[in-house]
């Protein structure tokens, strides 16, 4: 009867749009009254649990980070470095892009933050240099995947947290497969340029990228603190986002001057909001979990996936996973996904002999692919609004030449493990 | 009328913007300083660990009901935009007076399981654990209120009466 309840309930949330986490809330507490069960376990699993879950004070951290990384302007010194850079090739604002989106992958660990952010200094620059809106839209959306694929990444350590794979050679195992996306795109970009003579910009005299490499220097500085500081045994991967947010913020206060204390505390309260709802979605994830658990449910999952023949082999279960979370992430949204789909797939993962930290970029990659595809692509909403391109335009040119590009690298990171695993077990991982 | 709105309005600011704000920084500082305490003078500060820690839930449980406040939670929205309006309205009022019943049902035993947890101490700042735990029976009482505000609004707006405009939100 209690699970009955708590499905229909869940369910009828979910598909009449209410919030998911007040979904999963109150779900949640029906079935503890239907199952006798005390309603001390909701503050055992929404509050004390977070006691042992050190990890997750990335995710508010992070969240600042890339809030005061584009109120303090620092994304324009980004672009600005790249731009001087490679904005004279044929459609080289393309390539600028890119680049300036693999640079803020490596301060911030979120796709959204790069779209809103950086995405909307891309776009009005590449439609001034006569780039139409859709295909500006569309790199946008395509280069901003990269950034929780390359360290460091929100959605992987959410991942850590309900796996329990390390932190440390999830971000390691990202760093190929981001840059490998950013070649594919490159290439798509190059062929595109090349059949729709997309404009070349001035050519910048050395003396002048010279000054503004010199100028962006501290902001470019911020991927490599926070490297070092993780695989220099400095810090950890939680107090990194602590470390790189006081830097950012430091350069934004202090270097740049780009950012007032009246800013800074809009930030602040921003942050709150974000972390409220982000990690409320996450404490009522951990009340689903312990249903999903006490209810066996990923044996039934494991027993639907054995009773259709996805098991003969590791591959097949993972093609079959991969194309699950594809068409999940057309219609849901992506935290809802990784926190509800993840727990109840993990015991068959881990009875397959999926590496985990394979697994972990694998989904990550996946799901950052799922921010893009329609009709719940959210960047494709939010790059159509920043330009005013009509929606269909831009979903129009992602589905014909960005999206195939990402499932490329997905079928590619899914199939040639080393691509994730090298630079891991470089360092030391047993897996 | 409006007196008691604009005293509302504050007493909210206070708690879910201004507190959760100055909470969040705690947070932010007790994560830097121990790392700089530990790398430049090599002494780790445990009571910083733990604070930070507990300034995180806070943070979650005034956030939540801010951004219950702002209909900024996650929703899966596709179907319900192709709703008409008077369907939406009613799917509004029906969920949310369902988690006002469950907040209800819940706040006795949370109540009791707070003041009952006073009696055990943290393991580094040796403070009691209802410390901790306050701000979830917070989060419900304010969740509640933004709650029952919204559906009254939504009620207001089923029966074509005049809703009040949105207010700005704090952090544009």
């Amino acid at each position: 009867m209690a699970i009955i309840v708590w499905i229909l309930v869940f369910a009828a949330v979910f598909a009449m749009g209410y919030p998911i986490a007040l979904g999963m809330f109150i779900s949640s507490a029906l079935y503890l009254l239907l199952s006798h069960i005390d309603f001390s376990l909701l503050m055992d699993m929404m509050v004390i649990k977070f006691e042992s879950m050190f990890i997750l004070l990335a995710v508010p951290l992070f969240i600042f980070t890339a809030k005061v990384i584009n109120a303090g302007k620092i994304t324009d010194r980004v672009f600005d470095s790249a731009q001087k850079a490679l904005g004279s090739l044929r459609g080289g604002f393309s390539y600028v892009n890119i680049v300036a989106s693999i640079i803020f992958a490596g301060m911030s660990g979120s796709e959204i933050a790069d779209v809103a952010g950086l995405g909307a200094v891309e776009i009005k620059a590449m439609k001034d240099a006569g780039y139409d809106g859709a295909f500006a839209c569309s790199v946008t959306c395509a280069s901003a995947t990269i950034g929780p694929i390359i360290p460091p990444s929100i959605p992987m350590i959410i991942y850590s947290m309900l796996s329990g794979a390390s932190v440390g050679y999830l971000f390691l195992g990202g760093f190929i497969p981001g840059f490998l996306l950013g070649g594919i795109l490159m290439v798509v970009v190059y062929i595109l340029s090349a059949k729709r003579n997309y404009p070349r910009g001035k050519k910048v005299p050395f003396r002048d990228l010279l000054r503004t490499l010199t100028k962006s220097f501290p902001a470019l500085m911020a991927p490599v603190l926070l490297l070092y500081g993780i695989y220099g045994g400095v810090f950890t991967p939680t107090e990194s986002a602590g470390v790189v947010a006081a830097y950012v913020i430091f350069l934004s206060l202090f270097v740049y001057r780009t950012l007032g204390l009246k800013e800074f505390y809009k930030v602040l309260i921003d942050t709150v909001l974000s972390t409220g709802y982000i990690s409320f979605l996450i404490a009522g994830a951990f009340m689903l979990s312990y249903v999903v658990a006490r209810e066996e449910i990923p044996v039934l999952i494991t027993n639907g996936f054995i009773s259709l023949g996805l098991t003969s082999s590791k591959w097949i279960t993972l093609l079959s996973i991969n194309i699950l979370f594809l068409i999940l992430g057309c219609f849901f949204d992506v935290s809802a996904i990784q926190l509800i789909i993840i727990p109840i797939l993990l015991p068959l993962v881990k009875t397959m002999g999926i590496d985990l930290v394979h697994f972990g970029v694998i989904t990550t990659f996946n799901l950052m692919i799922a921010l893009d595809t329609p009709p719940y692509g959210e960047t494709g909403f939010i790059t159509a609004a920043i330009s005013e391109t009509p929606l269909h335009e831009v979903v129009k040119e992602m589905l014909l030449y960005f999206i195939p590009c990402e499932i490329a690298g997905l079928v590619i990171i899914t199939y040639v493990p080393d691509f994730v695993l090298w630079l891991p077990r470089l360092a030391g991982y047993v897996g | 009328m409006k007196n008691i709105k604009n005293i509302s309005k504050k007493i909210f600011d206070l708690l879910e913007v201004h507190l959760a704000a100055v909470i969040f920084l705690i947070l932010f500082f007790c994560i830097v300083i121990q790392v700089f305490s530990r790398y430049v003078f090599n002494s780790p500060l445990p009571p910083l660990f733990e604070l930070s820690i507990y300034s995180f839930v806070w943070v979650i449980y005034l956030g939540a009901p801010l951004a219950k406040r702002y209909r900024k939670h996650i929703r899966f929205d596709i179907l319900y935009r192709k709703l008409p309006k008077r369907v939406q309205l009613i799917t509004e009022i029906a969920f949310d007076l369902l988690l006002n019943v469950v907040l209800l049902i819940i706040s006795v035993p949370i109540i009791r399981y707070v003041a009952w947890s006073y009696k055990i101490k943290t393991s580094v700042l040796r403070i009691p654990w209802s410390y901790l735990l306050l701000c979830f029976p917070i989060f419900t009482v304010l969740l509640f209120i933004h709650n029952s505000v919204w559906i009254y609004y939504h009620i207001r707006e089923f029966l074509g009466k005049r809703t009040p405009p949105s207010e700005v939100p704090p952090w544009q």
